[in-house]
């Protein structure tokens, strides 16, 4: 195809700027291709770490569900030690009852227990309960406090086991009624 | 993971908690006094550190009191 002389001339202008206009983009091409590698780049590395959250979020929920057994195992063995305890102590005659534990919001504290709920149970147990344990009771019950994660749970566990302990040292040493030759009461 | 608020009661280091305390050897009711006191010394809760300390206080009092009565009964 022929071209008119004036448009020839006019691409044949626009050939010989065509290097220049591309050399004056190449930079921003370079700069953008640079860019959109480094954004890239980030959003892996964002997408890792994103990865790696989900994973300790898991790893949380996980230990979450483990605490919450313990804490569920704990419960159920500080009142199976409790029911135990209340067992225990039940054949041991107070002034007006028996000596028992107060259990309600974990606020340990001996009480009589004629007047709690506890009583029936004591008076159904009553006879075949064995000489009181309190100290075996307080040392697993310390063993729960151990275990417990809860701050707050193994704080009361543990004035549970106080509380235990004075009344450890409040009961006479040997409930034997008729004590053997040489047995020193105290 | 939270951090235990002590260490491991005494039977988790070799002692077998389910014998009573009542009939425990002297040897062995002031050896358990001793691992609570150094479970005490690890408590970071100060109910704990009493709840510890007075366990082991009741232990020695027991061994003394089964020492007495050794003594009584020889």
């Amino acid at each position: 195809m022929l071209l008119p002389t004036s448009a020839s001339a006019r691409l044949g202008r626009q050939s010989n700027l065509l290097p220049r206009v591309l050399e004056a983009h190449s930079g921003w091409v370079d700069n953008a291709t640079s860019d959109l590698l480094a954004r890239s780049a980030e959003l892996r590395r964002r997408s890792a770490e994103l990865g790696a959250h989900i994973d300790e979020l898991c790893q949380d929920v996980r230990e979450l569900q483990i605490r919450r057994e313990e804490i569920q195992m704990a419960w159920e063995a500080y009142w199976a030690a409790c029911r135990d305890m209340t067992r225990a102590v039940a054949p041991q005659p107070a002034d007006n009852g028996v000596i028992g534990l107060e259990i309600s919001g974990l606020a340990a504290r001996p009480f009589v227990a004629t007047d709690h709920c506890a009583s029936e149970e004591i008076a159904g147990d009553a006879g075949m309960a064995e000489e009181p344990d309190l100290l075996a009771i307080a040392m697993a019950i310390s063993e729960i406090a151990c275990e417990t994660m809860e701050a707050a749970t193994a704080e009361r566990l543990m004035a549970l086991v106080v509380s235990l302990c004075e009344a450890a040292e409040d009961l006479p040493p040997d409930s034997d009624p008729e004590p053997g030759p040489g047995r020193v009461l105290h | 993971m939270a951090e235990r608020h002590f260490r491991a009661p005494a039977h988790k280091q070799g002692t077998d908690i389910s014998i009573p305390p009542a009939k425990r050897s002297v040897a062995q009711l002031r050896e358990e006094a001793e691992k609570y006191r150094r479970m005490a010394a690890t408590a970071r809760m100060a109910v704990a550190l009493g709840g510890l300390l007075r366990l082991a206080d009741r232990l020695d009092a027991l061994a003394d009191q089964r020492e007495r009565e050794t003594r009584a009964a020889e």
